[in-house]
């Protein structure tokens, strides 16, 4: 940011997630939203954009990404890795007494789709989505959104459907995200074969994590469907 | 990070977070991230911090 490259460890817990110091300034910054908490560079409007990350099984990331890289494995924290299973299990009480908006509307540790337009936030839950790839169109406040979704691998994600002011149309298939126009796209939201090849949706800033969390930092929220 | 063919430790249910720019693609899986929280990485050229 500005010319600054900064590096971040984990720093402490506020509002049911971790948050994280920089080396540079020492300021505390939520992991959840990107903005400073307190420190030099509080009040100064710095924060961090949040980019499209990809939520997924293995399986699906391989057949997708076969050439790409993986995190290392380091052998001296391998008794403190585990066996995660999203959108399972329950936070601890020393957790929950940080949260300063609890929403009982879902369970806990349910997995959502959590959309942030700016302006609304909306939380779809991963386990209502139809298990292969599928497509909700919603509008958010008047704001069109389209969710590509394959809830057997967890995976969805929010972009706009608007591309050189029109507005496109989706359905899916087991090959991918079409839209009317005969362009295919993948989970990343890119053109792969059709008329658009090459194009790009606009990511609309969403990502995959449990509600709890969604909740306190999007006191908002409306959820699909209800 | 290691070329995704080597990895040997995934079973192919195990939840992964993906970067993907620009034709790079990095993928942290959520069993690591769980416990070390923040990555700071780079993916084509541009700064990156992964959170989970």
């Amino acid at each position: 940011m500005d010319g600054v490259r900064y590096i971040f460890d984990v720093a402490g817990l506020y509002n049911g997630v971790f948050v994280m110091e920089d080396r540079q300034t020492g300021s505390v910054w939520t992991h959840y939203d990107g903005k400073v908490l307190t420190g030099p560079l509080a009040g100064t409007g710095v924060e961090l954009e949040i980019q499209l990350m990809l939520h997924t099984t293995w399986e699906d990331w391989l057949a997708q990404y076969p050439d790409s890289v993986v995190l290392d494995w380091y052998e001296e924290y391998a008794d403190r890795y585990w066996d995660v299973k999203p959108g399972t299990g329950s936070i601890g009480p020393q957790f929950q007494e940080t949260i300063l908006n609890w929403d009982d509307r879902l369970e806990q540790n349910v997995l959502v789709l959590g959309v942030d337009t700016g302006d609304a936030a909306r939380a779809y839950v991963i386990a209502e989505l139809p298990a292969e790839k599928s497509v909700i169109e919603d509008d958010l406040d008047g704001e069109p959104v389209v969710v590509f979704a394959e809830g057997g691998s967890h995976f969805a994600l929010a972009y706009s459907p608007i591309l050189d002011g029109s507005e496109l149309t989706f359905t899916a298939s087991s090959q991918g995200w079409h839209s009317d126009d005969g362009t295919r796209w993948d989970s990343s939201g890119a053109a792969v074969s059709g008329p658009l090849a090459g194009a790009r949706l606009d990511f609309v800033t969403s990502f995959v994590t449990e509600w709890y969390g969604w909740a306190a930092y999007h006191p908002d929220t409306s959820i699909y469907g209800e | 990070m290691i070329p995704a063919s080597s990895v040997s430790w995934l079973d192919g249910d195990d939840v992964v977070l993906g970067v993907v720019r620009d034709g790079e693609a990095q993928a942290f899986p959520a069993a690591q991230l769980a416990f070390h929280h923040v990555v700071n990485t780079t993916v084509a050229g541009e700064p990156y911090l992964v959170t989970y």
